[in-house]
């Protein structure tokens, strides 16, 4: 009896203080680094966010956002208002820019008769853009669609992140987003992801890790399958890395006209395509275009093909900063000159954007600050 | 394997279990001996025969030395044993350099000549053979008969890499008493290497993050961003190596072992002087013991004793590397340490002092930290154009991209009130927090340090700055 008592006190005391340390840990988190995910599992999309929910993410940036009632991060849908959405990931979304910084902000500021719906979502690529729009239209009638790419976008597209749809005799009819085995984990979690700041941050530290374990094993296995195969006698010798940039110019192109074909469907042909390049801002203190992937060109083919108006907003950035040296893109917690757009970026975005929009819409005698 | 590897917390682990397991002292000193060497082979496993050669050479040379009764015979072996020594040590840390720089004198491409693979640590343990030599020979010590434990003493693996450096008196000794796994031992030995976790992971993986880019391409950014940067990698180097050491220290006391303080709050020096009995303290009386005064110290007259610090400091810069940017670095700081022991012998000094002391230490204090500062740039640039390329863009107001790394400017915050703290209260830099008390604040102070770690480790970790020493 006496031996044990000491025990269960000590016991006690310790579980307690681990319990108080999470709790400390979970406030800091919550103060310092993200606010707990609201992604949730969605079967089209893999997984969207929580509709009128607060996100917090202070990697980059550091900014506090609400979602809509659509599970955009964006303001209500005005429908006194004439609407223009814009399509695309992070960037568009405006990932750690506070809204007001936005460059759906600044052009709603500039063009008041004009409400921009921010499509973009974190993570996605080229193949969810379409099931976004059509789910946007469910509540609104966008009148002109933008779609933003930049460099990165066309690897989604080609590296087994999409499901291709193809007739009876092999012919490319539609490319879907493809659900996959982390969004399926993520489902599972989703409960203790959405309460916990502490939770969510740990699991976004362990994915690039876990990413890595998972993508040596497949390189390991893909060798040794190339190496054990009929075609391949010499047991010694290497199997090929994959060729992005090559894939690009076979597939990519095709495959993204496709996308802007379906997008140009739902927006009954109103859809405009705009990009940036593969900007490198602090080499040797000069700008340089990283054109290993030719993304950029393939952004144009693509267009192109679909016969969708193309705007490059690489001389525009570049020529902010060689003018201003203001950096566009990166952020003070990290990385200057690199990552996503800053709100620099955004008002620079905004100001190219603003043209474009007026070109398309026709609007006359919108006043302009 | 660093310290913050997972493969070194398997290490550990492993090295834990068996160390229970295992019975008398001889078996554990065996394992830890094994265990070291391993840990060493990891980086490469040719290095674990020149350890060997370093440490076993030392050894036979110094039974040599107690062997004998000649005063003569005994000072040959001591040179030998430095000469095989410090002979291997500038083999294998300067070859390149003077090669390199003697055939950049000639013009000829590096590419002519050998390259040579420094071997993680070797500063380090030579110099810890170097004083067992030197100890033994003026009668400090008496001689190590047993190989094994000798061994042991140079490649002990917690210090092994990056110190501090231990002195054979010191180490030895314990050895002898019973080595075993102790309750309390095992606590502060965590709370020690969670503390140093702290200072590497958290505080110099995040100002790295900030000074890296600028260090790399200074003239790109403005004097503003500069000055800061120059003040980030004066926190990343401290957390880098006061953080490695205090995890070393940890290391070694969860086994049993107590190894000395490396650093004491080197930045609240009032004086050039305070600050190298502050900063890496295991070198500088390392340098002081065995270069200084066997180079005459202060017994030879003034200008003898000004010459003598200025030739320490130029040699202790350049066991920091081969480079002539670590000659430079260590010639001004000889040179700061000679003007602050002439300025000493001023009756304005003295006047100074006795009617002023507050201001006394401020400016002392300002003057200490801004000449400290400014010297890590040339000790942590790569080139001399980019020190003088980053001195000329603080000093002319350079314009250019405004950077201000919002997470570096948390931790010099963090690390103002941490110097305040220990001005106020004087405690030493080894006393982590006393949490010691009852097994709730033990408890809750080692999960929240975890914890910390985990969530505010940077996802490119770096090795040790010192690892390259």
């Amino acid at each position: 009896m006496n031996s044990s008592k000491p025990f269960s006190s000590s016991f006690i005391a310790v579980a307690l203080a681990i319990i108080l340390a999470l709790l400390s840990a979970e406030l800091i988190v919550r103060v310092a680094v993200t606010s707990p995910s609201i992604q949730t599992f969605d079967p089209e999309l893999g997984y969207r966010y929580l509709p009128n929910s607060w996100i917090m993410l202070g990697k980059e940036g550091w900014a506090y956002n609400k979602t809509n009632e659509l599970g955009l991060i964006d303001q209500a849908v005005s429908p006194s208002k004439q609407h223009v959405v814009v399509l695309g990931d992070s960037i568009v979304e405006s990932k750690q820019v506070h809204y007001t910084d936005s460059f759906a902000a600044h052009i709603e500021q500039t063009l008041n008769e004009i409400e921009i719906i921010n499509g973009g979502h974190s993570s996605y690529n080229p193949s969810h853009y379409p099931l976004v729009l059509q789910r946007i239209k469910q509540s609104s009638k966008p009148q002109l669609s933008i779609l933003f790419l930049h460099p990165g976008e066309m690897i989604g597209l080609v590296s087994g992140a999409t499901q291709l749809i193809r007739d009876e005799n092999g012919t490319l009819i539609d490319i879907l987003p493809k659900v996959s085995s982390a969004d399926q984990i993520k489902k599972k979690l989703e409960p203790f992801m959405q309460h916990s700041a502490l939770f969510t941050h740990l699991m976004r530290k362990l994915k690039p890790i876990a990413n890595d374990a998972i993508s040596d094993y497949r390189e390991s296995v893909r060798k040794l399958k190339y190496a054990f195969s009929s075609e391949n006698t010499a047991l010694t010798q290497s199997a090929p890395t994959l060729d992005i940039a090559s894939l690009i110019v076979s597939d990519g192109i095709d495959r993204l006209a496709l996308i802007l074909e379906k997008i140009k469907r739902e927006s009954d042909g109103q859809l405009v395509v705009v990009f940036y390049d593969n900007i490198q801002f602090l080499e040797n203190g000069k700008v340089s275009l990283t054109t290993d992937l030719n993304e950029g060109d393939a952004f144009k083919g693509a267009a192109q093909i679909a016969q969708v108006p193309v705007y490059d907003l690489t001389p525009t950035l570049v020529q902010h900063y060689q003018t201003t040296k203001e950096l566009p893109l990166g952020f003070h917690n990290l990385i200057p000159g690199d990552g996503h757009l800053n709100p620099i970026g955004h008002k620079v975005v905004a100001d190219a954007l603003v043209p474009i929009i007026q070109e398309h819409l026709l609007i006359q005698g919108v006043a302009q600050k | 394997m660093i310290f913050t590897s997972i493969a070194f917390l398997i290490f550990l682990s492993v090295l834990l279990a068996s160390f229970i397991i295992a019975r008398g002292n001889t078996t554990r000193t065996y394992l830890l001996l094994i265990a070291s060497y391993f840990f060493y082979g990891w980086w490469d496993y040719r290095f674990m025969l020149l350890l060997f050669f370093a440490s076993f050479t030392a050894w036979w040379l110094g039974n040599k030395m107690v062997e004998t009764n000649d005063p003569l015979k005994k000072k040959r072996y001591l040179q030998l044993s430095l000469v095989i020594s410090l002979g291997t040590l500038a083999f294998f840390k300067y070859f390149n350099f003077f090669v390199g720089s003697f055939y950049g004198v000639l013009g000829i491409e590096k590419s002519v000549f050998w390259e040579i693979t420094l071997p993680v640590g070797i500063s380090f343990y030579i110099f810890q053979a170097v004083s067992y030599s030197i100890d033994l020979y003026r009668g400090n010590i008496s001689h190590c008969h047993s190989l094994t434990k000798f061994l042991l003493y140079v490649s002990f693996f917690p210090q092994l890499v990056a110190g501090p450096i231990v002195r054979a008196v010191d180490f030895l000794p314990q050895l002898d008493k019973d080595i075993r796994i102790r309750k309390e031992n095992v606590i502060v030995g965590a709370q020690l290497f969670l503390g140093g976790a702290i200072q590497k992971v958290i505080f110099a993986d995040t100002l790295r993050q900030f000074a890296d880019p600028i260090f790399a391409e200074p003239t790109l950014y403005s004097a503003g961003t500069l000055w800061l940067a120059m003040l980030a990698f004066a926190g990343q180097i401290f957390g880098d190596f006061a953080g490695y050491s205090l995890m070393a220290i940890g290391i070694a006391r969860i086994f049993g072992f107590e190894l000395p303080e490396n650093f004491r709050m080197p930045y609240i020096s009032r004086s050039i002087t305070e600050f190298w009995r502050r900063w890496h303290k295991s070198l500088s009386f390392w340098l002081r013991d065995y270069l200084y005064i066997s180079l005459g110290g202060n017994r030879k007259g003034l200008h003898r004793t000004y010459f003598n610090l200025i030739a320490t400091m130029v040699l202790g810069g350049l066991w920091h590397g081969a480079s002539w940017n670590f000659v430079l670095w260590g010639f001004l700081h000889g040179m700061a340490l000679a003007i602050h022991k002439l300025w000493e012998t001023t009756s304005i000094a003295r006047t100074f002092k006795s009617n002023l002391p507050t201001a006394n230490a401020l400016f002392g204090w300002s003057l200490t930290f801004l000449f400290v500062c400014l010297l890590w740039i040339p000790f942590r640039a790569e080139t001399f154009e980019i020190s003088s390329q980053f001195l000329q863009g603080m000093f002319t107001f350079q314009q250019g991209i405004q950077w201000y790394h919002t997470p570096s400017l948390a931790i010099f915050a963090l690390l103002f009130i941490w110097h305040s703290l220990y001005i106020i209260k004087a405690k030493p830099l080894m006393s982590y927090p006393d949490v010691g008390i009852t097994r709730f604040h033990t408890a809750y102070a080692l999960s929240i340090t975890t914890l910390m770690i985990v969530i505010f480790a940077p996802e490119d970790a770096s090795p040790f700055v010192y690892f390259q020493f």
